[in-house]
């Protein structure tokens, strides 16, 4: 439960975040919520990487869609990744990299304390 | 997880700072990589968090299928409210109270379809591309400067500011371009600044004087200076000049053979110039020239040969085919002024198009306008030049080339009363002996912008020549047409006064007595109005015909030119349909006029069956270039291998320093003179002839596209052989448009080859409807559906219908919205 909260939270708070800031800020956004929610560093990580991941999915997916792929299939042809797929996903699988690594940092810094 | 995992759950304090630090240094590290631009070997990736970011990366550049309707409520720096009219093919229509206004919004609105494009073109034309993409691109950013081209558009800038009209509208212009670079973020930048990291700049009015600065050198800088004297160091003076004659048999000139010149000055036509080759080492062509093969096509008919009894005027200038286009389409309607027609992004006003009252449109004159000098430097320190007898000091800039990823460059240039220094011994590409410095009319001051600002207000044929006289470089075939029935032609620039030769050849820099004399009176530039035969016509052919009072040279179409005149000799009446037909038409005159001759020569009975089969395919050809024919495949590739075999003397161009007769000339040479000695192939032992070469040729050709086609697995169809495409500015292949099924090719009206072809197809009825279409879309974006939504019809052949409002109020069934745009606060 604790898991998927913080999910959710990551999610809201990196795409609040994004909206006004660079797109670094998902890592702030996984961070603080690291901080928030107490979690084992493993749970950490992959909570920041599935909620800053599900956004930029969700997001490109729904551009996607809207714009017929007319550019992402070009992008996905410039970058050597196949298909408009493959490029949604690599662009999540980034972010929720970053994002894992920034919600560890915040666990971890939280255990400083504990 | 268990505890017993020592790494994710230490008890000690220093191992959880420890871990603490080690993952955040990793996401810091993470951050800051996918936050740059990476360059591995040749390839560049994008900074990919930065790019693929749905927030702010290149999704936000992806347009759906209306594209982008977004208009910013207020802009500030506008004086009064502006009403933009958007029609279903993205062109914007301007409505503005003052003048200012007017190219304050032509430069906002230019922007926001075309800004990446436009600054590119400058960076350009200012030899900055290395500050994009590192230190390959420094030959090509030296060549700029040395050339001078920033040189000329610093002089061009400081003479427009003092004229009222062009500072106002380049001010105004500027300020509308930055007014919508300081509305962007991050992203809404153009795709490409994201691609390759980097931000545009303030857009400062030098900017478009560099840019005609660099149209100048597309369209003039092509001339053979260095390759002609060294041809004369082989090849006898009647050999040169039936090679490389200036005016040979047979030309179709824009003014009608039989109308009278004027004269208004005694030009000096002493004995012809001595070359200055024949006492100076053998040098190679020192850097890769603008592209040949640039051309366009103009005509206007009058109202008496017209099938509605409205004039008739068209234009499509051949230029290299890009993605974003190299045009832009615009209505700009303000007091005093509502013009229609197509501007080049950077350049305030309507370049090509028409008013309520007139149209008009240009080709390339193609007078040769550049020549080279020969320096003789004092010393290695290059502070003094020699000339009639003095020392005169020598200037020196400094320029500074910035490298991506690398160490800057200091390219001293030195400056002569000529013109720059181009060549000398800090650059050189091959063993060059001497130094030459460029005296160019395209380094001269001058105020083309103002023949523009003229010509889009202008009401009738006086308006027209008084616009024209503003205009210099790059030469111009304006062809003009009027509501009121007038019909006229006027090749105009800045042509010099030359002695027969002069020009031609490297000349002697130390000397007054080589130097231009002064330029040819704009009166007397070759110009006809109404002339008899009802129509005008220009295809980059000679402008006169040997009785024109004044000698020039230049690099000359011989074939479109005909094939248009004949076709509008051929028919009493012309409507706007058999102009488009005409824009199209995929007649190869070359080919008709040779091709049989070539064929005599070739024995069928030595033939394989496999050249037979091609033999016969060339026999039974209509001599149309279209586009699912094979003929016009086997043709061009036998041409083209046998024009290798013949002028072996010539090619390859760029090692030999030389370069070969033009198609015209080498026809003409092999019909009168086919057993001179060059014919024979100096590579081999045997004598050929011309018979020999053209076997030679046609089995070589039949099998290399044997060969092709099968490797490709294409059919050799012409179309798909020739593989037209639109090409993006960067070589970013999922940009382009590839593989259209098009014909036409080099000296055939459509002259659309792989990558040059007419950009803008305008057909203008005066008075009635205009037509146009140009390769590609309103939008630069590549993730718009404005992209390249114009292409297909325009490889049909189809236009679209233009809108042309007359004001504000009128109501049209294609305009998509209406905005209008009040200054901000």
């Amino acid at each position: 439960m604790k898991f998927l909260l913080s999910i959710a939270l990551t999610a809201i708070a990196s795409l609040l975040l994004q909206i006004v800031l660079p797109w670094w800020s998902l890592a702030l956004a996984a961070f603080l919520i690291g901080i928030i929610v107490s979690q084992s560093l493993f749970f950490s990580f992959l909570s920041g990487l599935l909620g800053t991941a599900l956004v930029w999915w969700v997001y490109a997916w729904f551009i996607d869609m809207n714009t017929a792929s007319l550019l992402s299939e070009k992008i996905a042809a410039m970058l050597q990744i196949g298909s408009p797929t493959a490029l949604i996903l690599l662009g999540g699988v980034l972010a929720g990299i970053v994002g894992g690594f920034a919600a560890a940092s915040g666990s971890a810094f939280k255990k400083l304390f504990s | 997880m268990q505890s017993s995992n020592h790494y994710f759950y230490p008890n000690h304090s220093r191992m959880k700072i420890f871990r603490f630090l080690l993952f955040a240094f990793i996401t810091l590290a993470l951050v800051v990589l996918l936050n740059k631009r990476i360059v591995i070997k040749e390839t560049a990736l994008p900074p990919l968090g930065k790019f693929l970011s749905p927030f702010t990366g290149f999704w936000q550049n992806a347009e759906p299928k209306e594209g982008n309707l977004h208009f910013a409520e207020n802009i500030s720096g506008l004086q009064e409210a502006i009403t933009v009219q958007l029609d279903e093919q993205r062109v914007p229509h301007i409505f503005a109270k003052n003048e200012h206004d007017l190219y304050f919004a032509q430069g906002y609105l230019t922007a926001r379809d075309r800004l990446w494009q436009m600054e590119f073109m400058i960076l350009g034309a200012s030899g900055r591309i290395s500050e994009l993409v590192g230190d390959k691109a420094l030959k090509y950013d030296r060549t700029t400067r040395r050339i001078g081209l920033p040189y000329a558009a610093k002089k061009a800038i400081e003479h427009l500011e003092t004229d009222t009209v062009a500072s106002t509208i380049l001010n105004s212009y500027a300020e509308g371009v930055n007014a919508y670079i300081n509305s962007l973020d991050y992203k809404d930048l153009s795709l490409e600044y994201k691609l390759l990291d980097y931000a545009p700049e303030e857009w400062i009015p030098y900017n478009s004087a560099l840019l005609l600065k660099y149209m100048s050198n597309m369209l003039t800088g092509r001339e053979y200076d260095f390759e002609y004297t060294n041809a004369l160091k082989f090849l006898d003076r009647p050999t040169f000049e039936l090679l490389f004659a200036d005016f040979p048999k047979g030309i179709d000139p824009i003014i009608p053979v039989g109308t009278p010149f004027t004269k208004s000055l005694a030009a000096d036509s002493s004995s012809k110039v001595q070359s200055f080759s024949t006492h100076q080492p053998f040098i190679p062509s020192p850097f890769e020239k603008p592209e040949a093969n640039l051309g366009s096509n103009n005509w206007a008919v009058s109202p008496a040969k017209s099938a509605t009894g409205k004039a008739l005027l068209c234009n499509d200038p051949h230029l290299a085919l890009h993605l974003p286009s190299i045009w832009y389409q615009l209505q700009m309607n303000a007091p005093g002024v509502n013009a229609y027609g197509v501007t080049i992004p950077g350049a305030p006003g309507i370049t090509i198009g028409f008013n309520e009252n007139i149209a008009w449109g240009v080709t390339n004159g193609s007078m040769d306008v550049k020549d080279w000098y020969r320096i003789e430097f004092k010393d290695a320190s290059q502070n003094e030049y020699r000339y009639d007898g003095k020392y005169l000091p020598t200037k020196k800039i400094v320029e500074e080339i910035k490298i991506r990823n690398g160490e800057t460059y200091y390219d001293t240039i030195v400056y002569t009363h000529h013109g720059p220094v181009t060549y000398d011994a800090q650059f050189k590409f091959y063993d060059n002996p001497y130094p030459v410095a460029l005296r160019w009319t395209a380094h001269d001051a001058s105020n083309e912008l103002k023949t523009f600002y003229l010509l889009n207000r202008a009401k009738n044929y006086d308006d027209y020549i008084n616009a024209l006289n503003y205009y210099e470089c790059p030469g111009q075939n304006f062809v003009f047409a009027s509501v009121s029935g007038d019909i006229a032609i006027k090749e105009q620039g800045k042509f010099i006064l030359r002695k027969p030769d002069e020009g031609k050849f490297i000349q002697d820099g130390t000397t007054s007595a080589t130097e231009w004399r002064g330029f040819i009176p704009f009166a007397d530039n070759p110009q006809v109005k109404n002339p008899e035969r009802g129509f005008v016509s220009s295809a980059n052919q000679h402008p006169t015909d040997t009785t024109y009072p004044y000698y020039y040279h230049g690099l000359y179409e011989y074939y479109r030119n005909r094939r248009i005149n004949n076709v509008l000799s051929s028919k009493e009446k012309f409507s706007a349909e058999d102009l488009m037909k005409l824009q199209n038409d995929n007649s190869n005159l070359m080919a008709s006029e040779v091709l049989p001759y070539l064929l005599t020569k070739i024995n069928p009975a030595s033939l394989s069956e496999i050249e037979k089969k091609t033999f016969s395919d060339l026999a039974a050809w209509n001599f149309y270039n279209e586009k699912d024919l094979t003929a016009p495949t086997y043709f061009t590739l036998w041409w083209d291998k046998f024009y290798e075999l013949l002028w072996d003397e010539f090619l390859p161009e760029e090692k030999k320093g030389l370069t070969a007769p033009d198609f015209y000339n080498t026809v003409n040479y092999i019909i009168t003179a086919p057993d001179n000695v060059l014919t024979d192939n100096q590579q081999t032992p045997e004598k050929e002839t011309l018979s020999d070469l053209l076997t030679q040729s046609f089995k070589q050709s039949v099998t290399y596209l044997d060969k092709w086609s099968d490797s490709t697995k294409l059919t050799l169809e012409w179309a798909t052989y020739k593989g037209t495409r639109l090409a993006h500015w960067l070589p970013i292949e999922p940009f382009y448009v590839k593989n259209l099924a098009i014909g036409g090719n080099y000296h055939i009206v459509n002259a659309t080859s792989k990558t040059h072809g007419g950009s803008w197809r305008m057909v203008v009825e005066l008075g009635g409807e205009a037509y146009g279409i140009y390769p590609g879309g309103q939008s630069g974006n590549p993730g718009s559906p404005f992209y390249s939504n114009f292409t297909d019809k325009w490889v049909k052949g189809e236009y679209n219908t233009l809108v042309f409002l007359k004001n504000e109020s009128e109501t049209n069934e294609n305009i998509l919205l209406t905005k209008t745009i009040t200054p901000a606060k």
